[in-house]
């Protein structure tokens, strides 16, 4: 079939075009409270072509790919009438390449009802907690094999494998309803869902205690994040700005972003790496067929790179970082983070405590918002810090503040780095969930400007 | 399609196959400038089976692959959920429903192109501050419903979308100004659009300080819908079969301020979300969900109405081709009695509220919202005079809605919700 796409393409005559095929297989169970909420199995067969001539895009979505000549010759009508008469991209040599899944334990050798019993075992404990009055516990799975040509001559078939397994628990008092959660989720198989008792009895204890921790007051904290939060921190509030496409679309971001500037303390260094073994957010090559990389986006404190995509990378005079992605394709590939973290430091957890006298400790993110360079979060759970022990329970935690500020207020970095995968992914401009993973060690922050209720 | 249903009969309690064909054009400007044009051309089939009391479910767009199709909703319904409902029988319904509009269909793509260059021509000579994103949308669909029951209908839609957003620095703080159309026909003119935009933005040139406190707050049609996302839960049949909704044993009760009437109405001509039937067949009906304040009619799906003893209300809303949940339609909140000016006028200290950004941090079951406002006025003795910076309001819906002064005479639509402008009473205002 591929030869077939191949002519189509040769006949196009146009700066750039690609094709897109994927065929897709997923499937879930979920169950909510006692009961078995979705079971589905569903097979997807989606592609596109894509047009790129002189500085304007067109997109045809299908799936139907006999119909090919027709969609290509529309895109090609449609990228006409955006042209802009000027831009370009930044092509590459062709690739030629097969990338097959290879795992051990492959969850699809793992028969439905065996998924099911597992997760009803974690649902069930979660359920034996007279004060939980709901729970969310659920497996998916994933397999997806895309193909990618593009008129360079490259040609890809690339298979993926994503399984995982969530869980929340929603605890009732009253009026008052508390909800934790939780999940895992990579590219690694069948055994990273098994043995995760002690997580799922940690959310049903942090929902349970939710209900009786107090209220933040708002002002002005010293703060730890843990390594998750941190991880949402790094990738919603600094990593988005490191998305070349906003970056040149942006005059206010443009004129922030610069190479060069410093952003933070010596030891701060963030990274965009798609090129991780097994991780959520890891691929070999993004939907333009660039090969992914390790991205310094900061270097010891300085800014370093930003992630592109074939056009981004010629607007700004750069090379593609294998940055392009697209939840599925029924969706343009725009430019997206892959695996993002904080490179660890050196303190341990003890050192970066033991002199906190009043702080807060914030744990995992239960939602955010970033605006250009302002953001706020709010952690799932957070404790008092008194004298560089932790104390008790809080909660209603929200932070915000400026986001190029709050880097510079780093002041110590464990060597904890932990990588977070999960269910979910990053949404932009109605692209989600993108599978990718964010991670960090636990880092201090002196300054942090806590909402919470008055 | 039929013959399928037909044959699996045999082999399952009940089937239900949901059709979805749809062409849907988006061209976008980003930066007052065309961005791009995409045309997406989706065609699928989800099938349900009822196995023993189970229920399995399969989506597919390998038209040809039903085997495989059926196959899987089989393999999931022996883990599936129990249920005790059957797919509904045919009933009447508003069959002759306009929902098609010619006007859609024949718009071209180069039609768009120009709309949306004179958004982004007019806006930029009036409001030179401004750049201007505009995301245009036309979709038409096919669908069709066939179950073991012996329904078997179909309808054609159109839907056409604009969304209009104006923003830069204006006196050295960032400002969003936006404005847009949803329904199912083309609107008869894009200069009200216009018009809200450039008067907006004009008003937004003159900055004001508000200090916090309690006060009047007028909410537009434009940031209403944000606060009525708690109701929604907070009637929608899931939430109430899991008891997790305030609301679960509400019917009945006066809860809002008397004057408060909320109608779910999927009836409504031209509108966005217009249906004659939902996603599993059942007809739809406009019905009040507060009728003057009391709590009248939960969100039903057949799922949630079976297991609460009810009737479904036809609110069985499917995203694409997904398992149907129970979903609110064209919401609409009663006109009063009292023009926008007077309402202006009678505000002594206060805030009139355009914009507001966030929301979904809070408990939004509980009725609780803390929302930033990206665009607002102070009004000060019934005059607005001036743009209010880096405010908040915050409360809880069940309250504030208790707390009204007045309710405008004229509506306007905004994302398919119809609302009058409404002022409350002591809404909590950060500063």
């Amino acid at each position: 079939m591929t030869e077939e796409l191949k002519r189509v393409l040769d006949k196009l005559n146009v700066d750039y075009a690609e094709i897109h095929l994927e065929e897709r297989e997923a499937s879930g169970i979920y169950y909510a409270g006692k009961e078995v909420e979705t079971v589905q199995k569903n097979t997807y067969y989606v592609g596109n072509v894509r047009v790129f001539h002189r500085g304007g895009w067109g997109l045809v979505t299908f799936n139907d790919p006999s119909k090919i000549e027709k969609y290509a010759r529309q895109a090609v009508k449609m990228a006409k009438l955006v042209s802009t008469g000027k831009g370009g991209l930044k092509l590459g040599k062709p690739i030629k390449k097969k990338v097959k899944v290879k795992l051990d334990d492959d969850p699809r050798k793992i028969s439905f009802e065996e998924k099911r019993d597992l997760v009803k075992h974690y649902n069930d404990m979660l359920l034996k907690n007279k004060k939980i009055i709901n729970t969310r516990t659920g497996y998916s799975e994933s397999f997806m094999r895309r193909w990618i040509l593009t008129t360079e001559g490259t040609d890809i078939m690339e298979e993926r494998l994503y399984s995982g397994l969530s869980f929340a628990a929603y605890a009732m008092d009253g009026p008052n309803v508390q909800v934790a959660f939780d999940s895992v989720g990579e590219q690694k198989g069948w055994n990273l869902v098994l043995n995760l008792e002690k997580k799922v009895e940690n959310i049903a204890k942090d929902a349970i205690d939710l209900l009786k921790a107090e209220k933040v007051k708002g002002g002005i904290y010293t703060v730890i994040l843990d390594p998750k939060l941190a991880g949402t921190f790094i990738h919603e509030a600094f990593g988005h700005l490191s998305e070349a496409d906003h970056i040149y679309e942006n005059e206010r971001i443009r004129s922030i972003m610069k190479i060069g500037k410093r952003f933070g303390p010596d030891n701060l260094s963030v990274i965009d790496d798609g090129t991780m073994y097994g991780l959520r957010g890891s691929l070999h090559y993004d939907d333009e067929g660039t090969t992914t990389h390790k991205t310094h986006l900061i270097k010891n404190g300085i800014l370093t790179g930003r992630l592109h995509s074939k056009e981004t990378a010629y607007k700004m005079g750069e090379e593609p970082t294998g940055n392009a992605r697209a939840i599925d394709y029924s969706f343009p590939p725009i430019v997206r983070m892959t695996c993002t973290y904080i490179e660890k430091g050196n303190k341990s957890f003890e050192e970066i405590i033991g002199d906190i006298d009043h702080g807060i400790y914030a744990v995992a993110a239960l939602g955010g918002q970033t605006e250009l360079e302002m953001f706020t979060f709010s952690s799932m759970k957070a404790y008092i810090i008194e004298k560089g022990k932790i104390k008790n329970m809080i909660r209603d935690v929200i932070l915000s503040g400026n986001v190029f500020e709050t880097l510079k207020n780093i002041d110590a970095i464990g060597n904890d780095l932990t990588m977070f995968g999960g269910l979910g992914g990053c949404g932009k401009d109605g692209q989600f969930p993108l599978p990718v993973s964010d991670g960090a060690p636990h880092i201090r922050i002196k300054n942090v400007v806590i909402g919470g209720k008055k | 399609m039929k013959k399928f249903i037909k044959e699996i009969k045999k082999s399952v309690d009940g089937g239900e196959l949901y059709y979805l064909e749809s062409e849907s054009t988006p061209v976008k400007f980003k930066n007052s400038k065309l961005y791009s044009i995409e045309h997406h051309a989706d065609k699928g089939i989800a099938l349900r089976v009822i196995k023993d009391g189970k229920l399995g479910f399969s989506l597919t767009n390998r038209l040809e692959d039903t085997k495989t199709l059926l196959n899987n909703a089989l393999e999931t319904a022996k883990l599936g959920k129990e249920v005790k409902y059957k797919f509904p029988s045919p009933s009447r319904y508003r069959k002759n429903l306009k929902i098609w509009y010619s006007d859609v269909k024949a718009l071209e793509v180069k039609n768009m192109v120009e709309i949306g260059h004179t958004i982004v021509d007019e806006l930029s000579k009036k409001a030179p501050d401004l750049k201007i994103d505009v995301e245009m949308e036309k979709i038409e669909e096919n669908v069709r419903i066939i179950n073991s029951s012996g329904l078997d209908l179909d309808y054609k839609k159109t839907y056409f979308s604009i969304f209009a957003v104006g923003f830069g620095l204006i006196e050295n703080s960032f400002t969003w100004i936006y404005d847009g159309f949803w329904g199912s026909r083309l609107p008869k003119s894009i200069s009200p659009i216009l018009k809200t935009i450039i008067r907006l933005y004009k008003n937004s040139k003159k900055i004001s300080q508000i200090t916090s406190g309690k006060m009047e707050v007028i909410f537009m049609p434009t940031v209403l819908p944000s606060l009525l996302r708690s109701f929604e839960l907070g009637v929608n049949g899931k939430n109430i079969k899991k008891g997790t909704s305030p609301l679960k044993d509400k019917l009945g009760k006066k809860l809002l301020n008397k004057r408060v009437s909320i109608i779910d109405n999927p009836l409504r001509e031209g509108a966005a979300n217009t249906i004659p039937v939902d996603g599993e067949g059942i007809p739809t009906k406009k019905k009040f969900i507060f009728r003057d304040g009391r709590l009248e009619n939960f969100i039903l799906d057949l799922d949630s109405a079976s297991f609460l003893g009810m009737e479904p209300t036809g609110n069985g809303l499917r995203r694409g081709l997904s398992t149907p949940s129970p979903g609110t339609t064209n919401v609409e909140i009663s006109p009063g009695d009292v023009s926008l000016n007077d309402m202006i006028k009678s505000v002594n200290d206060g805030l009139i509220i355009y914009g507001v950004l966030g929301g979904g941090q809070s408990n939004l079951l509980a009725g609780d919202f803390s929302v930033n406002v990206s665009l607002g006025f102070r009004i000060k003795s019934g005059e607005i005079i001036g743009r209010v910076k880096n405010t908040m309001v915050s409360g809880n819906v069940y309250e504030l809605f208790n707390n009204i002064k007045a309710i405008s005479k004229g509506r306007k639509e905004f994302m398919g919700i119809l609302t009058p402008a409404i002022l409350f009473k002591n809404v909590n205002v950060t500063g």
